[in-house]
């Protein structure tokens, strides 16, 4: 791309440091530089750990590489300052470039000559001409005749001694390009809007816990929402004889001023929906509220002493052992479709973990200890993990898609296609020029202009 | 019959395929070239077949699901796509020699497919059931197909191109595949197609995301490489319709683009862990 004015036959000026800059951020040059360097930056973010804990990069990486690794920003690169100034930058430059080059593409879009000279003929990458002894009349005949069966309906422009008939199409295919630019920009403003506006959380609600607070992800507060939601129930269901998942559900209650204003079930693809915020089923786990209640048994299967009844991660001890046990876990679908627990036991420096399943009672006495455990009863208390969202960007992002793939479609598959045919009006010797111009896909527009250009031919003859 | 043996005639038929497109590319002969691309087409509607039979089975099992849940079924898919791509390609150029390099591509996809990745119909984790699932995989995979079209002819011109400079070019068997500039044409047409495809892939891929992660874009590694190809073919597109670059350097764009393409569906699986785990 040169400098307009430098085209324009005025005496060369030496360009000024301010146009030398534009030049260079608006030049496809820098484009194109912009998209391989955000390509080739962007891997090391899907190679390097990104937003983990402190203790997990010097356990990964050793202290000197966290420390580069830090200063760079490589663990948090997709919002580190030099990542967001190369997009940025793409914007600038899209801006830029796209402003810069559009005035002349709206002005091949809706400035077409309509009268075929002899300039726009020798310019012309496909022509052909025929000389007859016809009435120009019965020639424009013929020639409109092989536009409309080709192209379209032409209009006519008389200039002098000669008329043209003139016909395009697809000529809104010119913007595709700005379409998509502009989509992009917009894509950006959603980004950004929604990231200032909006918000993303977590909440973690046991069976029957009401919350209005939802503490926000990668940060040390919480927003407080002015409805309360509550869990009823959690459930979650399994392929028959397997331990993989098949659905897991909440029954969630939206409750405003104390009074139940909404109820839903939700899962995986299914959220709710509050006043825009969304509340989607993210994961499962089970509550500490839970608790076990395990029956103490001497190796003859006689009770031994109390039951005990202990929650997640709560140490107990039980008379006539010297071992400190701690329920590390209760699984809820443990064999059978029938729960368990995980018990870590201590002893002096010795450590052991063993299981109780409800499912095979006696499995304890094999652990041969002076006492055995045996499951007596869970209550389960599970809590289901709700990822809450609210991006007031959202539906920009989804305009912005729309326009994108507009764009793409006409950049792509909408061809400005021009076709002229001037027909002399002198009768003794009638000349006809025909002459096209694509945008795009010349192969095949080719192909057609010369049938066209052969049935002009043979209608001429008659 | 059951879909295995309709996936074993379509890896057949490719393997078949690729038989006669080479005897085409030695001989010729007008009657070997209509039996490849027949043999072609058999193979594309018995693969489709057994996809739509896979599909049945799955019903039948009590999992329903559409055949694009994971390694096998996409792969399998992308064999497809590779496929159809190609005769379209072969249909719209009048091409017939390309075959000798798109038909193996497709037979050992299928073969590598078959021995590597179990072809039982597993369910569906929640995440994945989804209506969303059929849209994104088919405009992804699709979008792969012409991808890897634009790869082959890539790797040919550049093939050829070293051929033309030490002027070898005449006597090998390089001088039976189109023109340079012919390959060049259908490169910058495949991506033409590929390239909208995969940016509806990727939108479909960030509403889906919206609706079962939470939002619409995580830069989960599934996501952030297919940017990376995004960015490359636009880049690719930039440099040949506004800078005019054609031939060799559009053709290693290209080539990267796939390579891409690639570690954005197998790579991320296997070397990366994200959200994406399935395929």
């Amino acid at each position: 791309m040169r400098n307009p004015a430098s085209q324009s036959g005025k005496p060369r000026r030496e360009k000024g440091v301010l146009s030398t800059v534009h030049d260079f951020f608006a030049s496809v040059g820098l484009a194109i530089f912009l998209l391989i360097t955000l390509a080739v930056t962007s891997i090391f973010g899907t190679l390097i750990l990104q937003n983990a804990r402190p203790d997990q990069y010097l356990v990964k990486y050793g202290p000197g590489l966290t420390r580069v690794l830090k200063f760079l920003a490589l663990d948090d690169m997709y919002r580190s300052w030099w990542f967001l100034s190369l997009l940025l930058l793409l914007l600038i430059n899209i801006i830029l470039c796209s402003s810069r080059r559009f005035p002349r593409t709206w002005k091949l879009m809706i400035r077409s000559p309509r009268v075929l000279n002899e300039q726009l003929f020798a310019t012309s990458k496909f022509k052909g001409s025929v000389r007859r002894k016809i009435d120009p009349e019965d020639a424009a005949g013929a020639a409109r005749e092989v536009l409309v069966r080709h192209y379209g309906k032409p209009g006519e422009t008389r200039d002098g001694n000669a008329v043209t008939l003139f016909v395009e199409k697809g000529r809104f295919g010119r913007m595709g390009a700005y379409v998509v630019h502009l989509s992009i920009l917009l894509l950006a403003a959603g980004a950004l809007y929604g990231g200032i506006v909006g918000f993303k959380g977590f909440i973690a609600l046991a069976e029957g816990q009401t919350t209005n607070r939802v503490p926000l992800r990668n940060k040390a507060a919480a927003i407080k929402l002015d409805f309360s939601v509550r869990c009823d129930d959690f459930q979650v269901q399994y392929y028959p004889g397997t331990r993989q998942p098949k659905d897991y559900f909440s029954d969630l209650v939206v409750i405003r001023d104390g009074r139940e204003v909404l109820k839903k079930r939700i899962e995986v693809n299914h959220p709710l929906i509050v006043d825009g915020i969304y509340f989607y089923q993210s994961s499962y786990g089970v509550d500490r509220n839970s608790t076990v209640t395990l029956e103490v048994l001497d190796p003859a299967d006689k009770i031994a002493g109390p039951s005990v009844t202990v929650h997640p991660g709560q140490e107990f001890r039980v008379m006539g052992d010297p071992s400190v046990y701690t329920l590390s876990e209760i699984i809820p679908n443990a064999i059978e479709e029938q729960p368990g627990v995980r018990v870590a036991q201590r002893q002096g420096a010795s450590r052991l973990e063993f299981f109780l399943l409800s499912a095979v009672p006696n499995r304890d006495k094999m652990r041969g200890g002076p006492v055995y455990f045996r499951i007596a009863d869970i209550n389960l208390v599970e809590y289901t993990g709700l990822q809450v969202a609210w991006d007031p960007g959202v539906p920009i992002i989804w305009l912005a898609c729309g326009i994108m793939i507009l764009g793409l479609y006409m950049a792509f598959f909408v061809v400005h296609q021009r076709v002229w045919i001037r027909v002399g009006l002198d009768p003794e010797d009638t000349a006809v020029l025909m002459a096209g111009t694509t945008n795009r896909n010349p192969a095949s527009f080719e192909k057609e202009f010369e049938t066209a250009l052969s049935h002009l031919k043979e209608g001429l003859k008659r | 019959m059951d879909s295995a043996t309709f996936h074993f005639l379509a890896t057949f038929s490719y393997l078949l395929a690729t038989f006669f497109y080479v005897a085409y590319l030695a001989f010729r002969t007008r009657g070997v070239g209509m039996i490849a691309t027949s043999v072609s087409i058999v193979g594309v509607i018995v693969h489709t077949v057994g996809k739509g039979l896979r599909w049945v089975e799955s019903y039948k099992l009590g999992i329903g699901h559409a055949p694009l849940s994971n390694m096998y079924e996409s792969m399998s898919f992308f064999a497809l796509c590779v496929m159809v791509a190609y005769l379209l390609v072969e249909w719209k150029f009048k091409q017939k020699t390309l075959g000798a390099v798109v038909a193996p591509i497709a037979f050992i996809i299928m073969a590598a497919n078959a021995l590597f990745f179990p072809d039982e119909i597993r369910p569906l984790i929640p995440a994945l059931q989804s209506d969303w699932l059929l849209y994104h995989v088919i405009t992804s995979f699709v979008s792969y197909g012409a991808f890897a079209v634009s790869f082959g002819v890539s790797l040919l011109y550049l093939l050829k191109a070293r051929g033309e400079n030490r002027g070898t070019e005449n006597k090998s068997l390089l001088a039976l595949f189109p023109d340079l500039k012919v390959l060049d044409e259908i490169n910058y047409k495949a991506i033409a197609v590929g390239f909208p495809l995969l940016t509806l892939g990727i939108i479909t891929g960030a509403a889906w995301a919206n609706y079962a992660w939470g939002t619409y874009w995580s830069w989960d590694p599934k996501e952030t490489w297919s940017l990376i190809t995004w960015f490359i073919y636009a880049a690719y597109l930039h440099a040949r319709l506004t800078r005019g670059w054609q031939g060799k350097k559009t053709a290693v764009l290209s080539i990267i683009g796939f390579a891409a393409v690639v570690f954005t569906y197998v790579g991320v699986n296997y070397l990366i862990s994200g959200l994406h785990s399935y395929a």
